[in-house]
């Protein structure tokens, strides 16, 4: 269980998050949604270690979660928006380096990337150095990484960016399974129809605050929408009104 | 090709107008520094050749075009060089060739523009540098106005046929080989060729030339340096030329200057006939990339863990970095100049030896400081994007600051010592000095060490950077000159004992062993707080680092 509460993030005298708090369940893919700079992927850095929190608490199953908490991160795994990988490594040795930080076992870690290359195809970049892919294979290399820890909380910004149809519903098929064994999900996204077709719930954020959160079709019949990107742009332009 | 140049303009000025103001201030004072420094060498060199006595002018222009033979053979090299590695990306490998190749300007105007761009960018070090040696050189030998443009219309003469060349060579070579897979090994194969002239240059023994007392043995030295060889390229063309401006021999200059003139014309036509012919089918070539293979191994020898992931992923990111194993090749050069230098150095007094075996280890720390800006500093730097995953990932933070201090650290402290040795092996130092060479060296290379992965750790860009792009920034130039500081101060520190002791030796008085002892154990004690004051904030900077 990912308990996340009253998270507040600066960027010198901007506030980037203004006390956001969500509650995950184990095996729930949440879905945050929201306009460029509202504090989507501020969230997910905070949670992946990458930026410390000025303010708010995290817990996961009960315990505080700090950017030096070695242990928990262990349970936790990140694919950032932005193809961020070493370009002189194969895609191989990038899933060894990364598994070992995590110090995970380097004949797992053989078997499951065997079980990656050929399940997201890209079999044929195995031994060919990042720098020479492209766009959409260096997202499934991201993606493989993290999936490969088998982390207990995934986040996932933007992860179907530049990823073919094809491969993203074997993506979106494997989160179904990882989900049923316990996997929980945060996912930023500003596709909204895959929100829909994803996430068990979302949470819109604002200027820093999470201005509406809820299973997608109870939102959707309290506001009355006919779909989600009719009820998304509602709820944002009233509340960028307000802010 | 306006509308281009005003972009490149607007670039520049914003570039300038968005904080990098700075650095380009402080470049150029580097810049003019270097200029300077130059000016001053090759002044003193030709004023001294120009006003010996013994010397006829015709004996002191032979000199004098010999020396710029060397000069310019460097320089062509140089040019042929870089304008042959700026075709290849220029050409080939831009990012705004796909606009503007799919724009509706003519290729003929996308092509200009591209060959305008890789002239100003290969020749722009070699016209800067070649100014304060044109400078020199008009200035004792060939003074009036008229001479003076003279000698700048067959040294641009000199830079357009190098340029052209290297164009050609760059335009071509894509069709036998694949672009991406090429740059690379031709950087390498460019420093290989720099470092042999480092070297060659050395060996020639320059020194020579101005001892009047070894007349006999300069004429045999002039004598096989006039190499027939030589006579084919631009270099000897223009030294050649510089001796007729300054000899007033008008008619031989021109002779020179036409047929520079065609050469340069029909190196002109030829580029226009590969623009025509196989450019634009080369750069559809480069879009069908082959895919190589490497060697995927990833097996731990000396450490596991997360230290042995750190250390295959560093290992493998450096051999797979031509631009950075290569310079390794540099250094080899520069340290075989310091073997030769030693060497060739005359000792007109035993006593001179210890204070050249002074100097000598303090310009083996001189070395380790350039070795640190070129490879400790960026080190941290040069992790880019993947820093993400370190930072993400649930490795101990302090693991990783540790690594790479001990990963740059230990080559530097062998190859501390290994010059050490080689001094001793040429100078036979005493065992006082030998005593010095440690106790000054370990301490200076771990402090210097630390010290430039405190200035690349205080660059926060997330972006993938060359090394070069680290050493020029404001945390690089920083370092240069705290690492400068540094061992001139730590020089002066180790004067006294240094003195005490050979003081004592030459009035045949005790050695001051307890004072020389305090001195040393008082250089340790500062060093070693020096080291764990920027260690410790070198962590504390990596721990609260944010991305």
């Amino acid at each position: 269980m990912l308990d996340v509460s009253r998270l507040i993030k600066r960027f010198g005298s901007r506030e980037a998050l203004k006390g956001i708090s969500f509650r995950l369940e184990d095996g729930e893919i949440y879905g945050l949604l929201g306009p460029n700079g509202a504090g989507k992927t501020t969230t997910l850095k905070i949670l992946a270690g990458l930026l410390a929190a000025d303010g708010g608490e995290i817990r996961l199953n009960g315990e505080p979660y700090f950017r030096e908490s070695s242990e928990l991160k262990r349970k936790i795994a990140y694919v950032p928006d932005q193809p961020f990988l070493y370009y002189k490594l194969t895609g191989e040795e990038h899933l060894f380096f990364f598994a070992e930080l995590y110090r995970i076992p380097l004949d797992r870690v053989r078997e499951k990337a065997d079980f990656f290359f050929k399940y997201f195809e890209f079999e044929e970049y195995r031994r060919e150095i990042v720098e020479h892919y492209s766009a959409g294979t260096r997202q499934k290399l991201l993606i493989t990484q993290a999936l490969l820890v088998e982390p207990r909380v995934l986040l996932l910004d933007e992860p179907l960016i530049s990823i073919d149809p094809l491969v993203g519903r074997k993506f979106k098929n494997h989160l179904k399974q990882i989900v049923a064994g316990g996997t929980t999900i945060i996912f930023a996204t500003h596709i909204l129809s895959l929100a829909q077709e994803v996430c068990h719930r979302i949470g819109v954020i604002v200027d820093g605050r999470i201005v509406v959160e809820g299973r997608i079709s109870d939102l959707m019949n309290l506001a009355a929408d006919k779909n989600l990107e009719e009820f998304y742009f509602r709820t944002v332009q009233s509340h960028e009104k307000l802010a | 090709m306006k509308n281009l140049l005003k972009v490149k303009i607007r670039q520049l000025k914003n570039s300038f107008q968005s904080g990098e103001k700075g650095k380009f201030f402080i470049v150029l004072a580097l810049g003019l520094f270097f200029l300077l420094v130059l000016g001053f060498f090759t002044q003193r060199i030709f004023g001294y050749l120009y006003q010996l006595p013994e010397f006829p002018l015709v004996f002191k222009l032979f000199i004098a075009e010999k020396l710029m033979t060397m000069i310019f053979l460097t320089l062509f090299s140089m040019l042929l060089l870089s304008s042959f590695l700026a075709s290849l990306d220029i050409f080939y490998l831009s990012r705004d060739l796909e606009f503007l190749i799919s724009s509706p300007m003519s290729l003929k105007t996308i092509f200009n523009w591209k060959m305008v761009e890789v002239i100003v960018i290969s020749s722009l070090m070699v016209v800067f540098f070649s100014f304060p040696v044109l400078f020199s050189y008009c200035f004792h030998f060939a003074s009036s106005l008229f001479r003076v443009a003279e000698v700048l219309l067959v040294f641009m003469l000199f830079v357009g046929s190098g340029v052209l060349l290297g164009i050609i060579f760059g335009l071509i070579i894509p069709f036998f080989f694949s672009v991406k897979r090429l740059q690379p090994v031709l950087s390498v194969f460019s420093i290989i060729i720099i470092s042999s002239i480092v070297i060659f240059l050395r060996l020639l023994r320059p020194e020579r030339f101005l001892n009047p007392d070894e007349i006999d043995n300069v004429l045999k030295y002039m004598g096989s340096l006039d190499i027939k060889f030589f006579y084919y390229f631009p270099f000897y063309w223009i030294s050649r030329s510089l001796t007729h401006v300054a000899n007033g021999k008008g008619v031989e200059y021109l002779k020179i200057v036409l047929f520079f003139a065609v050469v340069l014309a029909v190196l002109f036509f030829i580029i226009v006939g590969l623009r025509k012919k196989i450019f634009l089918q080369l750069f559809d070539k480069l879009s069908h990339g082959g895919r190589g293979s490497y060697r995927s191994s990833w097996r731990h020898r000396l450490f596991t863990g997360e230290y042995g992931a750190l250390w295959n992923k560093e290992v493998k990111t450096f051999l797979r970095t031509p631009a950075q194993w290569s310079q390794l090749l540099i250094i080899a050069a520069l340290v075989a100049v310091f073997v030769i230098n030693m060497r060739m150095i005359p000792l007109p007094h035993p006593s001179v030896k210890n204070f050249v075996a002074y100097l000598n280890i303090g310009l083996t720390v001189f070395i380790v400081a350039g070795l640190n800006s070129r490879f400790s500093l960026p080190t941290i730097p040069l992790e880019g994007p993947g820093l993400v995953h370190l930072l993400s990932s649930p490795m101990e933070k302090d693991k990783f600051v540790f690594f790479k201090w001990l990963f740059y650290l230990s080559p530097q402290l062998v190859i501390g010592l290994l010059l050490l040795w080689i001094g001793d092996l040429s100078l036979h130092f005493d065992g006082f000095t030998r005593v010095f060479g440690l106790l000054f060296l370990l301490p200076a290379i771990t402090f210097l060490t630390t010290l430039a992965h405190f200035f690349g750790m205080k660059i926060k860009e997330l972006s993938h950077l060359s090394p070069e792009h680290v050493i020029v920034s404001k945390n690089g130039i920083a370092y240069m000159l705290w690492s400068m500081i540094y061992i001139v101060l730590a020089l002066a520190f180790f004067a006294r004992p240094v003195f005490l002791f050979y003081y004592a030796g030459f009035t045949r008085n005790p050695v001051p062993y307890a004072e020389i002892v305090t001195w040393f154990t008082a250089f340790l004690v500062i060093n070693f707080l020096a080291v764990l004051i920027f260690f410790r904030r070198c962590r504390t900077m990596w721990r609260r680092r944010e991305i």
